[in-house]
């Protein structure tokens, strides 16, 4: 019999493997529609995800681990948790000086008024991504 | 026949050579040792994605326009686009000829049959083959080995999604190397659009997508047209980082070889110089040793 009380995390970029098959007990993920907690006996659920902050319990353990993530998708299937994200940073991936310096020439553009609707859209996401990656440092 | 100063500044020239084809080949192999990771990293996230549209499609029975062939009215001409990957430099055997000339012959049937055809050029050598040939010019993206990223495949890719789903092109096709070993790459072409999922035999598990309790978030058909679009920004990354890595293959393969050839050649100049010396030597001791003799006599 397979244990079912476990969660096992898998997380795949374009790059590499970021995550395989770790023991987890919680899952907090930024869904589309809002933030998503997975425990053991999640029902089955496909989703896309937005950009923000995606934090995991190891089993037994009390800290979280947090991670930011651009757009991504993801599959839970019988205590398998598969995450497919274009771009996972963790936190001691984050360069803040330049982060910073993006997240202030972004600010700039946006508030230009030149920008295409659809450049906004893309410069927003990008914004969103940048201050999820600083809010990494705060966790 | 040459002199020997003249043999000696041949050595000296091919010996330079030889240090930068070796030189060039070092390079080659590490940055296909980088490229090939980059082909095995982007794996499991392909196989992923097109595992997972082939069984939302499949147990949901959704359709999407990405996945449809086009219907073209037998009056009107079908339009093709063929995305066509090389590199911007030379001196990698025939990596840039193979496809260029595969592009060529397409474009010469296409001409026959009085179909559309047009390019895209990834890379500059197969639009100079083009353009000196006076054949047919296209668009074309440079520095690709250089800013090779996904973001820049995810240009690329939405650049032929909206040709596409403008109805520009029936039928978008990509020509490049496939990176099948160090020393094989072959020119394949492929269709990207309309798309088609095929899934990974071994492991296809649709028992969870066919359970009615599965939730979907958003809906399965919003979900799939998000994936369709990931999967086909996949395939083209998929696709440059294969033409990456062949041309660095190749390149190694070439340079190696004119290592080598550049050996032999400096082997028999040294053979010509060292018999050329000796003969300059004996002469000279004849001459000594006969006006000794002449003297004496």
């Amino acid at each position: 019999m397979e244990d079912q009380t476990n969660l096992k995390l898998t997380l795949v970029t374009p790059y590499k493997k970021v995550y395989e098959n770790i023991s987890v007990d919680e899952i907090r993920l930024p869904s589309e529609t809002g933030q998503t907690t997975i425990f053991a006996d999640h029902a089955g659920l496909v989703s896309t995800l937005d950009i923000g902050i995606l934090s995991y319990r190891k089993t037994g353990g009390n800290e979280f681990e947090h991670s930011a993530i651009s757009w991504g998708y993801c599959e839970v299937n019988k205590g398998n948790v598969k995450l497919l994200s274009d771009e996972v940073i963790l936190k001691d991936q984050v360069e803040v000086d330049k982060e910073k310096a993006e997240l202030q020439t972004l600010k700039k553009e946006l508030s230009s008024n030149t920008l295409s609707p659809e450049d906004i859209v893309l410069k927003q996401n990008d914004l969103r991504f940048i201050e999820a990656k600083l809010s990494l440092l705060n966790l | 026949m040459a002199s020997l100063k003249e043999i000696k500044n041949r050595i000296g020239s091919v010996k330079n050579t030889q240090q930068i084809t070796k030189a060039m080949k070092l390079v080659s192999t590490s940055k296909l040792k980088k490229a090939q990771d980059n082909i095995v990293g982007c794996r499991p996230y392909a196989y992923n994605i097109r595992d997972l549209i082939f069984n939302i499609s499949h147990s949901r029975k959704v359709t999407h326009e990405l996945l449809e062939e086009k219907e073209v009215p037998s009056d009107s001409k079908t339009k093709t686009l063929y995305v066509v990957v090389t590199s911007d430099r030379g001196l990698c055997g025939g990596f840039n000829n193979n496809i260029a000339r595969w592009a060529e012959a397409r474009y010469k049937e296409c001409l026959e049959k009085d179909n559309d055809i047009d390019f895209y050029f990834i890379g500059k050598k197969a639009r100079d083959y083009f353009r000196s040939r006076d054949l047919k010019d296209g668009e074309v993206k440079l520095n690709l080995s250089k800013d090779m990223s996904y973001s820049l495949a995810k240009d690329v890719a939405n650049k032929l999604l909206k040709y596409f789903t403008d109805g520009e092109y029936n039928e978008i096709y990509v020509v490049y190397n496939e990176f099948k070993s160090a020393i094989q790459q072959d020119v394949v072409a492929e269709r990207l659009l309309p798309l088609k999922v095929e899934p990974n035999k071994s492991k296809s598990k649709t028992e969870l997508y066919e359970d009615p309790d599965t939730i979907f978030e958003p809906q399965a058909s919003e979900i799939i047209d998000e994936l369709l679009k990931k999967h086909f920004e996949v395939q083209i990354y998929r696709v440059l980082s294969e033409s990456i890595a062949s041309e660095h293959a190749a390149r190694m393969t070439a340079m190696d070889n004119a290592s080598n050839n550049a050996k032999d050649a400096i082997d028999k100049l040294t053979l010509t110089y060292n018999k050329m010396r000796q003969a300059a030597i004996t002469t000279e001791l004849i001459e000594i040793t006969s006006g000794a003799e002449a003297l004496n006599g």
